[in-house]
């Protein structure tokens, strides 16, 4: 089986265009997935991942370029095609009037289920995703993270070819996200192709087979986490914790010979340099200079985030985001 | 699952949703039974126009010409208030109609020579107008006996008493003797027709068309919920996720209508003329309402601005089409600002089903005027629509 679908893709994206007046969202996108293959498209907010994942369900018209699903092409009005596609879309989209059982029947009747088969997988599916127990509660009553989790047990009820999921841990708890990405991984086994959005780095590394690094519309760089760390070559990256104006801190660090890349993530300031153990004088100086005091250094093996700062320069989250 | 009946199913979870809606089940159940209750206690459960008498007691004459009032018990629910102070007062309110005052010695003084005055007291509407025309004409056969006995005792042909009874023979045989009375423009609006149907049916149109106005919010809240534009990722066509929607609106208009249509006429008589002709004519406005709905749904960007919005075209739609007021008192402008109307073609076809009780061809035209309505503007809706979620 493995053999078969990974000589034809279960998707195949071509050169994706996507422009909406001035702001062009997505500029020649081109990936494919196999089956059972998990692809993470990695980048920060604005990015284009949720117009690339849009066209390639068919809700959104495209400008430019194709969708194959199976060799299928994919477009807001090929109905037929969108049988083999589950889409979690990034904002819940569940009716908080209904039970997880009335939306998870709603659904599946529009995907073309019906009678015992669609009542017996709506039972696995509430098992699956957690919510056996509160299946005929209103969702309005659910957690923040129950309803993530209904809105994803929705896309998964035909058992779909290809599952779309952009974003699904977004303002989840740190507990249900751990669930959820659980569940995740467990599908990817299942053979079903995966396509996973997100800007957190660990959840790309954690469930992705290949990431494709996603900024201002255009994919910078696709691999496996190996492939893509050895992007870097043999630099290093610093953390520094610290306190103070980190984005001065970043520019000053810049400035610094041997510096490759610095940015301000998560409270912390994310340096790239050539050699750290040659560069970290001048850059506690610099840093120092700049007015912000370093509570601590490390040097630590790249990751993904390293990754996204050699190639663009910035980091994959805002100050504090 | 074929398109028709993922219809079905949109249509089915819109009406669950709207009915588990508390305060949408105020607006399609509660609100209508208190207007139709109101309008019941108000117009005394009759459909007819309730018109007041006072007579004198022991005048066989003026009991003649109560007897000719009550004759036809379809036009007229007669009352007999006490004395011409609470007569009055009764019209004045509107617990009555109008009222006739029959002169006291009103017998005698047709034997006389001096002309009797019967008093026709109503408001000066049109209302009371149109009811005046068959008590004048009653009033009138009782004149053209008069004057028949008049002519007969003036020229000597006996007892005054003598001459009436030869007069009341004579009549029916003969011809031109009996005062025709022709209404001019049009027929009276409440011939075969009472207040209370009238109001059970303007009522019916104004909350059913309302009702359907709440759905533009729910449309709208459907669209920010993100879940139109998930059924459009599945493969459902954008064709029918707005076929289901609209006809989620049009089942709970038609729920509302038939509640309305069973309580108006269960439980105070009111008739609603051929149930296939008006059952049709409701389904073609109740369309009309739908597809507002999905067009307004489908132009706002939230809810709030959807629900004024609807309300506002509800009301608006509702006075200018002829529910708050009959178009027989409206300059002819408003007239025919009213044609352009839905709500117009529908007052005037379900009226004609009770006046003239015609079928579904006698108002044909109404219910294909009230379909191009809804064919339309469900276009357009669709259109937009389409337009709100594909972008
Ligand atoms: N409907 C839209 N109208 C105008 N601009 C849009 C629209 N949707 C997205 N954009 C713009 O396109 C870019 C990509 O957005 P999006 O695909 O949502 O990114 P991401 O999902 O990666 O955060 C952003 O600059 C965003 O502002
Ligand atoms: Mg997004």
């Amino acid at each position: 089986m493995v053999a078969a679908s990974s000589a034809v893709p279960v998707l195949q994206v071509r050169d994706l265009r996507k422009r909406f007046g001035a702001v062009e969202a997505v500029r020649g996108v081109t990936f494919s997935i196999a089956a059972g293959e998990t692809y993470g498209l990695l980048g920060p907010n604005g990015a284009g991942k949720t117009t690339t994942i849009s066209m390639i369900c068919g809700l959104r018209s495209r400008d430019g370029g194709e969708v194959l699903l199976d060799g299928q092409p994919v477009d807001v009005g090929a109905v037929g095609v969108k049988a083999g596609i589950g889409f979690v879309p990034q904002e819940l989209a569940i009716y908080p009037d209904l039970t997880a059982r009335e939306n998870l029947v709603f659904f599946g009747r529009l995907y073309g289920m019906g009678g015992a088969e669609l009542r017996s997988r709506v039972g696995e599916v509430l098992e699956l995703i957690g919510l056996t127990d509160r299946a005929n509660d209103r969702t309005a009553t659910y957690s923040g993270g129950m309803q993530r989790r209904l809105n994803i047990g929705i896309g998964l009820l035909h058992r779909p070819r290809l599952l779309l999921l952009d974003e699904p841990t977004v303002g989840v708890d740190p507990q249900s996200r751990n669930a959820i990405l659980e569940s995740i991984d467990a599908l990817g086994e299942g053979g079903m192709a995966i396509l996973y959005t997100t800007h957190y780095m660990e959840e790309a590394e954690r469930l992705c087979d290949r990431v494709g690094i996603i900024d201002q519309g255009q994919i910078r760089a696709e691999g496996t986490r190996r492939e893509l760390v050895a992007l870097i070559g043999r630099q290093d990256q610093v953390r520094l914790t610290a306190g103070g104006d980190l984005v001065a801190a970043a520019a000053a660090a810049r400035a610094v010979p041997g510096i490759v890349g610095a940015a301000v993530q998560d409270g912390c300031l994310e340096v790239l340099a050539v050699n750290a153990r040659e560069v970290l004088p001048r850059l506690l100086e610099a840093v120092h200079r700049a007015g912000v005091l370093v509570k601590g250094v490390d040097v630590v093996e790249p990751d993904l985030e390293a990754v996204f700062l050699h190639l663009t320069g910035k980091a994959l989250r805002d100050a504090g985001g | 699952m074929s398109g028709a009946l993922k219809v079905l199913e949109i249509a089915r979870i819109n009406l669950l949703r709207q009915l588990r809606d508390r305060s949408s089940a105020f607006f399609v159940f509660v609100l209508p039974t208190i207007i139709v209750v109101a309008l019941g206690l108000q117009f005394g459960g009759s459909s007819r126009a309730r018109v007041g008498i006072v007579a004198p007691a022991g005048d066989a004459a003026a009991a003649a010409l109560v007897a000719l009032l009550e004759e036809d018990p379809a036009r007229f629910d007669i009352r007999r208030p006490a004395d011409v102070a609470t007569l009055r007062a009764q019209v004045e309110r509107g617990q009555l109609e109008a009222g006739v005052v029959i002169p006291s010695g009103y017998g005698a003084a047709l034997g006389g020579e001096r002309t009797v005055e019967v008093e026709f007291l109503g408001t000066m509407d049109a209302l009371s107008q149109g009811i005046r025309a068959p008590i004048e004409a009653a009033v009138a056969h009782q004149a053209a006996i008069v004057t028949a006995a008049r002519v007969a005792a003036g020229s000597g042909a006996g007892t005054w008493d003598a001459a009436v009874a030869v007069a009341e023979a004579a009549l029916p045989s003969i011809p031109g003797i009996r005062v025709p009375v022709t209404r001019v423009g049009g027929e009276g609006l409440f011939a075969n027709f009472g207040m209370f149907t009238f109001g059970a049916q303007t009522q019916l149109l104004l909350f059913v068309f309302l009702t359907s106005m709440t759905g533009a919010g729910q449309l709208v809240l459907t669209k920010t919920l993100g879940v139109s534009r998930r059924m459009l990722s599945t493969p459902t066509a954008v064709r029918t996720i707005v076929l289901g929607e609209t006809l989620g609106r049009l089942a709970v208009a038609l729920l509302q209508a038939a509640y309305i249509v069973a309580v108006s006429s269960l439980v105070f008589g009111v008739a609603w003329g051929d149930p296939l002709a008006a059952g049709a004519i409701i389904l073609a406005f109740s369309l009309v309402g739908a597809a507002v709905a999905m067009l307004i749904g489908a132009l706002s960007s939230n809810a709030e601005q959807a629900s004024s919005l609807g309300v506002f075209a509800g009301l608006a739609l509702g006075a200018l089409g002829g529910c708050m007021i009959p178009f027989e008192i409206m300059p002819q402008v408003m007239q025919d600002v009213a044609r352009l109307i839905p709500h117009s073609w529908a007052i005037l076809g379900l009226r004609s089903l009770v006046q003239h009780g015609g079928g579904i061809e006698s108002v044909a035209s109404n219910i294909a005027v009230l379909a191009g309505f809804a064919a339309v503007i469900l276009s357009l809706a669709a259109w937009r629509f389409r337009g709100s979620i594909v972008r």
